[in-house]
């Protein structure tokens, strides 16, 4: 059951080895020295590397078209200045509405306490 | 009082995030396979970004935190379109996987014959059809070509996790590709 367990984990390193991602070269020893004399870590690391090289060749790279990227650009600016105006007419209706007019009488009367 | 949306914010924006578009583009477009949906993914994505973009840290990685915005606004508004969980019968596709396996490097030298008959959409179709966290790991390494550690900074998970998840989705790749391969008279 061990010798089964470790086995699958050197079955999993068949992957990070096929990718080029085993950073350790004595781990990366061992699983060649493995794949060269393991039939199933062998069929395991064959499965990794035809199985990646099919998708790298044959999936074709899809960019985002440049009509979309000016759609996106465009709805970010338009969202910009929205919230700009929004807090441009907040301070607006602080400056001159009723609110904004109690709010600095409030805060006269606290000065003058003070003064 | 700071005005939130202001022209650096959005020059900041434009200088770190959109960059980053294309990769993100294709990355939806092979999560769901529909190229309006992943036009409409991107859009979500970067908005959302842009209205989050103050909690952004500067000087770490943009296209990860880009990334990870685009698999939440994926699971919440795409996924939720599906009302039954995906399921995956990872022991049948294990045990189809081991009857049709290479046993010999002589089988392997046919195997890889056999792939590069198949087409672009062949294969599309057997990532498209593989559970969410595999196909997610499959398209960084092998289309987009990213490292294991990029991959785990992206997807929020070990890179131990990441090695598995790949080594075992693209077990199931090649059981889908066999298959494929086996309708098409090729095996």
């Amino acid at each position: 059951m061990k010798d089964r367990k470790k086995r699958e984990e050197y079955a999993t390193l068949t992957a990070a080895l096929a990718d080029g991602e085993i950073q350790d070269d004595a781990l990366r020893a061992e699983v060649e020295l493995l794949i060269s004399t393991d039939p199933y870590i062998r069929a395991e690391y064959i499965v990794q590397k035809s199985v990646k090289s099919a998708v790298k060749q044959k999936c074709t790279y899809h960019s985002c078209g440049s009509e979309l990227k000016k759609c996106i650009l465009e709805e970010i600016k338009s969202f910009c200045s929205k919230n700009r105006s929004d807090i441009e007419n907040l301070l607006y209706r602080c400056r001159t509405g009723v609110v904004g007019r109690l709010f600095r009488r409030k805060l006269n009367a606290i000065k003058r306490v003070f003064n | 009082m700071t005005i939130k949306y202001d022209g650096d914010l959005y020059a900041d924006f434009e200088r770190e995030a959109v960059p980053h578009m294309d990769a993100l583009y294709n990355f939806a477009l092979r999560m769901t396979g529909d190229s309006d949906e992943a036009s409409d993914l991107v859009q979500d994505t970067y908005m959302r970004a842009f209205r989050f973009f103050d909690k952004f840290e500067k000087g770490t990685n943009c296209k990860a935190w880009l990334f990870r915005i685009m698999k939440n606004t994926y699971i919440n508004n795409y996924r939720k379109k599906t009302k039954e969980p995906e399921r995956y019968d990872y022991e049948e596709v294990e045990n189809y996987y081991e009857n049709v396996k290479p046993s010999s490097t002589e089988d392997a030298h046919l195997e890889k014959e056999i792939f590069d008959n198949l087409l672009d959409d062949q294969i599309a179709t057997a990532i498209s059809s593989l559970p969410e966290d595999f196909r997610t790991v499959v398209i960084l390494a092998d289309i987009e070509g990213y490292t294991y550690e990029e991959i785990a900074d992206f997807i929020d998970c070990p890179v131990g996790t990441v090695r598995s998840r790949l080594h075992r989705a693209r077990k199931m790749l090649y059981a889908k590709l066999y298959d494929y391969a086996g309708s098409k008279g090729y095996v």
